[in-house]
């Protein structure tokens, strides 16, 4: 089928690899371009009051400020590539500057008068779940996925952020390593008989955990260059696909499909976090436009930390049954997710892995995931599976040990 | 918060005489900035969280390079490579301390240019005044790093002083266990002060690092031969091989008879902004036989008067097992 | 009440035109240097064997250079701190991070970036082929790195064992963790690893 199987082959971008000649999205340059940087927020929660560009304006050499109000505007909840009034993480992008030098435009960025109205701001996901708990959001500190019956019968998948309290019992529960017993959680499935198979169970286990959010940090931070020719964006931009970002960042640029080139020829590294269109690309696209000119837009490597999502971290609690002959019962698992600026959790798949890996005969999963004011997750090598691989590792040993 | 990684624009000198570059730095006074090799440099005025008029790049200056044998020991320019100092047949063989220390600075290739005059005058790596925060050692009124949340896992044991930022440099722990002396020019003239008293703490300067002031030199580091082919001991500890900051090394130089430990110098560093010379454990070995049996009973020694942080308590047990292998080993 | 804020635009009424900024060596701020010692902007480069003018700012770093004046981007910029490698060029033989040296400290010497690695006539180092032939690169992006590490420490050791290779590229960093097919390429290349 193939005349790579079996044999010996060198992969068509490796040569360019080591020579260096393969490009990546900033190695693209085009008459007359321009270098943006991003001005972002020093502030966990807040809200954007004015924005004084005039000293920066002035400067030689800068060509244009680049706001909010210039992007298509995009539905809540999603996220802006730059926040139009409210900020929701530290580092999050509120306006490019554009120059025709990188130095000029830092300096711009310096010269750039931003007033902030601060606001409460939550890190951990069951903080903002305490009754009185601050909410990462306006609007609340939970994206709920919702679905309504359109015409024909057709699906209409939305989402919505919403306001959720836990009974302090349920908090408590969870801090003290028991199960979250009336709490409200989003995502809840079970399948089985759950209190026969753990009355069944010789050995029963329970255990919090937590994980960590890491962020991805590909050793390319997400650079891209556009510029516009007869009505078409040609587009470079970091990304894992020639495809998969196609018709979102059209979109983002409020054009046809047909009228984007999307050209890459490698890309730096991505782990999941360039794996479809993110929202940054919206700034470089419509920033060329306006301007008329090519705008490449690199951000600094502690931006890619800001920006370039994190997995997401997990809080939960675990509770394992299984007999004398190694047969797992029944799993009762709880998982509240970090979500960060953006919301979602890998808490879903996670709970797959477990089915995959135990088999239980019963078992219930609840989860939630919790908006915080830290950087905006994403998916990331196996979103679920490595979140759990280390906590089921030690687990089974433990009821191992006790069946012996 | 604004993030930059390009420095902004300024003047660039590059003198090739001493007295020039004195001139010059006198000229600017605290609005020039002297480059060794730049490595921590650059980062300050990427990050636009200091900034400065002038750059003045001494890496032209031929006679602040160099290892040179001298009748009292060894002198090296300031100017002098990591990696050349690593490379030094005569620091290899008669003070393998400073080499040893100097080859786990950073990386090979921040070792192939940063100089030994920028690593002793390297300014303190606490993360909150890095990022241009406006804490005590940035002229501000608070420390971001000493509070129940900080970040305080890589900050000091002892010697906190409203500022408890730990010491960077890997070479100023050997050095002062070498007792090192520094060479400073201004242009009034030379002044020569031991390393001990090169390296400033928080209580008596909680800006500076070193005793250098604008207009200051360090021309020359000299090693005496007190300690030459004396038997000596260094172990960083850090997260990584490469790149990371010492959370605890230590320096040790012994002398001994008979297997008896007539003299020591025992400096640990990364635990205060200075390197910590730890004379109770010196006092306490004099005339022990260099051994485990010794390390183990005089351990402890090395940490009494610790004050730890939130995050940095494991300082406590891992600078007790250096000083132990040190004197074991 | 948070009403919609006024519109902020700030595009630039007038776009200025001018050939220097393709190059980016576009405006520069006015800020000439004076002064007996100050730095000349107009520095002759040997880059890869050519010397040529090129002006340079005076804060302005190596990598700033190659990639943006003389569109030699195979230097990648991966943190632009010292911390990855990813910018690793030769000057005078030695590696160093191109992101964290002044163009103008390379005024007098040889810079060899990885587009000066393999022979005039086209043919690959020894580095690269065995790069190639190891697989060593995930995606690439601290390859030309990794290349000039090995060159040098080839150049200074032509038999190094896994040790010393592991040492060599110590200061490169590679985030896809290609580590053991880069070291397997070294040794492949000194012709340890048939
Ligand atoms: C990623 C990274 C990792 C690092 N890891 C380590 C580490 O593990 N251990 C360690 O010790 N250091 C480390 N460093 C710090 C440091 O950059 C190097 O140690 C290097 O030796 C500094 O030397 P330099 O000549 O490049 O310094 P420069 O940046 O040139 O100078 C540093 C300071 O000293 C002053 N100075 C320089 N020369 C003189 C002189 N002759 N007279 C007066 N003042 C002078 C400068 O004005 C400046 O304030 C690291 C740096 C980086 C970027
Ligand atoms: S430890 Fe020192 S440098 Fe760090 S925040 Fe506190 S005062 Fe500033
Ligand atoms: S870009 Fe120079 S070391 Fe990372
Ligand atoms: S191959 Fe991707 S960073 Fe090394």
């Amino acid at each position: 089928m193939s005349m790579h199987i079996g044999r010996d082959f060198v992969p068509p971008d490796v040569p360019g690899k080591v020579t260096g000649e393969i490009k990546y999205a900033e190695d693209y340059k085009a008459e007359g371009m321009v270098f943006a940087r991003l001005l972002t927020s020093p502030l966990p929660s807040g809200r954007v009051v004015n924005i004084d560009a005039s000293e920066a304006l002035r400067m030689d050499g800068v060509v244009g400020v680049f706001t909010a109000d210039d992007l298509p505007p995009v539905a809540p909840p999603g996220n802006p590539a730059l926040a139009s009034e409210y900020v929701t993480y530290v580092g999050q992008p509120i306006l490019a500057v554009a120059a025709t030098t990188e130095e000029i435009a830092e300096s711009a960025i310096d010269a750039i008068r931003i007033d902030f109205e601060r606001r409460d701001f939550v890190t951990d996901p069951l903080e903002s779940l305490t009754p009185g708990g601050s909410n990462a959001y306006p609007e609340g500190n939970v994206l709920v996925r919702t679905r309504e019956e359109g015409p024909e019968g057709t699906p209409i998948l939305s989402a919505e952020i919403k306001d959720i309290k836990w009974p302090q019992s349920a908090v408590d529960a969870m801090r003290a390593g028991r199960s979250p017993e009336g709490g409200e959680f989003t995502t809840n499935w079970e399948f089985g008989d759950l209190d026969a198979a753990f009355a069944e169970a010789d050995e029963v286990i329970e255990q919090p955990f937590v994980t960590i959010g890491y962020p991805h940090h590909s050793l390319e931070a997400r650079t891209c260059m556009a510029y516009w020719e007869n009505g078409k964006c040609y587009f470079h931009g970091s990304s894992q696909s020639q495809s998969a970002n196609n018709a979102g960042l059209a979109r983002m640029l409020n054009i046809d499909l047909a009228d984007l080139v999307f050209i890459n020829e490698a890309t730096g590294g991505g782990f999941g976090s360039k794996i479809g269109p993110y929202p940054f690309m919206a700034i470089t696209g419509n920033f060329s436009r306006v301007l008329n000119r090519p705008v490449q837009l690199r951000i600094t490597r502690e931006q890619e930390f800001y920006i370039g999502s994190a997995r997401s971290g997990i809080q939960g609690w675990i509770k394992i049954g299984c007999r004398n002959d190694g047969k797992v019962t029944g799993i009762d698992l709880a998982i509240v997710n970090d979500g960060g600026a953006t919301g979602g959790g890998s808490g879903n798949s996670s709970a797959q892995h477990v089915t995959v890996c135990l088999q239980p005969e019963a078992m219930r999963y609840r989860g939630i995931s919790v908006y915080t004011n830290t950087t905006p997750r994403g998916a990331q090598r196996g979103p679920g599976q490595n979140e759990m691989a280390p906590i089921l590792a030690p687990l089974t040993d433990k009821l191992a040990q006790a069946i012996e | 918060m604004p993030s930059h990684d390009v420095m902004p624009n300024m003047e660039l000198y590059q003198p090739i005489q001493v007295e020039d570059a004195l001139e010059i730095a006198n000229r600017y006074a605290e609005r020039g900035w002297l480059v060794g090799g730049g490595q921590d440099t650059y980062g300050w005025l990427k990050d636009r969280a200091k900034s400065v008029d002038a750059l003045i790049d001494l890496s032209a200056i031929e006679e602040l390079r160099g290892i040179r044998e001298t009748t009292e020991g060894v002198e090296i320019g300031a100017l002098t490579t990591l990696t050349e100092i690593v490379n030094s047949d005569v620091l290899q063989s008669n003070f393998s301390l400073l080499t040893d220390a100097a080859a786990v600075v950073a990386s090979p290739q921040i070792r192939n240019i940063g100089t030994l005059g920028g690593n002793v005058s390297q300014d303190v790596r606490c993360w909150y005044y890095r990022r241009g925060l406006s804490c005590y050692r940035a002229g501000g009124n608070l420390c971001y790093a000493d509070t129940p949340q900080g970040m305080n896992r890589e900050h000091a044991l002892f010697e906190g002083s409203r500022c408890v930022a730990a010491g960077a440099s890997d070479t100023a722990s050997a050095l002062v266990a070498l007792d090192a002396s520094m060479v400073i020019r201004n242009q009034n003239g030379e002044t020569v002060v031991s390393a001990e008293d090169f390296f400033v703490g928080p209580a008596n300067d909680i800006i500076n690092t070193t005793i250098l002031r604008p207009g200051d030199i360090l021309t020359t580091v000299r090693i005496p031969n007190t300690w030459a082919g004396a038997t000596f001991y260094w172990e960083k500890v850090a997260d990584r091989n490469v790149w990371d900051f010492s959370l605890v090394n230590i320096a040790a130089a012994f002398k001994t008879s008979d297997g008896n430990i007539t003299e020591s110098r025992i400096v640990a560093g990364a635990v205060q902004t200075t390197p910590r010379r730890l004379t109770t454990v010196e006092n306490a070995i004099q005339g022990r036989p260099k051994n485990q049996q010794t390390g183990e009973s005089v351990m402890t020694l090395a940490t009494e008067g610790a004050r730890t942080l939130a995050h940095n308590g494991f300082k406590v047990p891992l600078l007790q097992n250096l000083v132990k292998r040190a004197i074991s080993t | 009440m948070n009403s919609k804020l006024t519109r902020r635009r700030f595009i630039k009424g007038v776009i200025f035109s001018g050939a220097a900024a393709t190059s980016g060596a576009g405006l520069y701020l006015a800020q000439a240097q004076q002064g007996a010692g100050a730095a000349e902007r107009l520095v002759n480069l040997n880059i890869k064997g050519r010397t040529r003018p090129v002006d340079v700012m005076p804060s302005e770093t190596l990598a700033y250079t190659l990639r943006y004046k003389l569109d030699l981007t195979g230097t990648k910029i991966g943190c632009n701190r010292g911390e990855c490698g990813a910018c690793t060029v030769l000057i005078d033989g030695v590696p160093n991070y191109s992101c964290s040296v002044l163009t103008h400290n390379v005024k007098d010497k040889a810079v060899i970036s990885i587009e000066g690695v393999k022979a005039t006539d086209g043919t690959l180092h020894a580095v690269q082929q065995a790069f190639i032939a190891e697989n060593s690169p995930q995606c690439g992006f601290c390859t030309p790195g990794q290349v000039m590490s090995a060159v040098a420490l080839l150049n200074d050791n032509p038999n190094p064992t896994r040790e010393e290779v592991r040492a060599g590229l110590s200061g490169n960093l590679c985030r896809c963790g290609a580590y053991e097919h880069y070291i397997n390429g070294v040794l492949r290349a000194s012709g340890q690893l048939a």
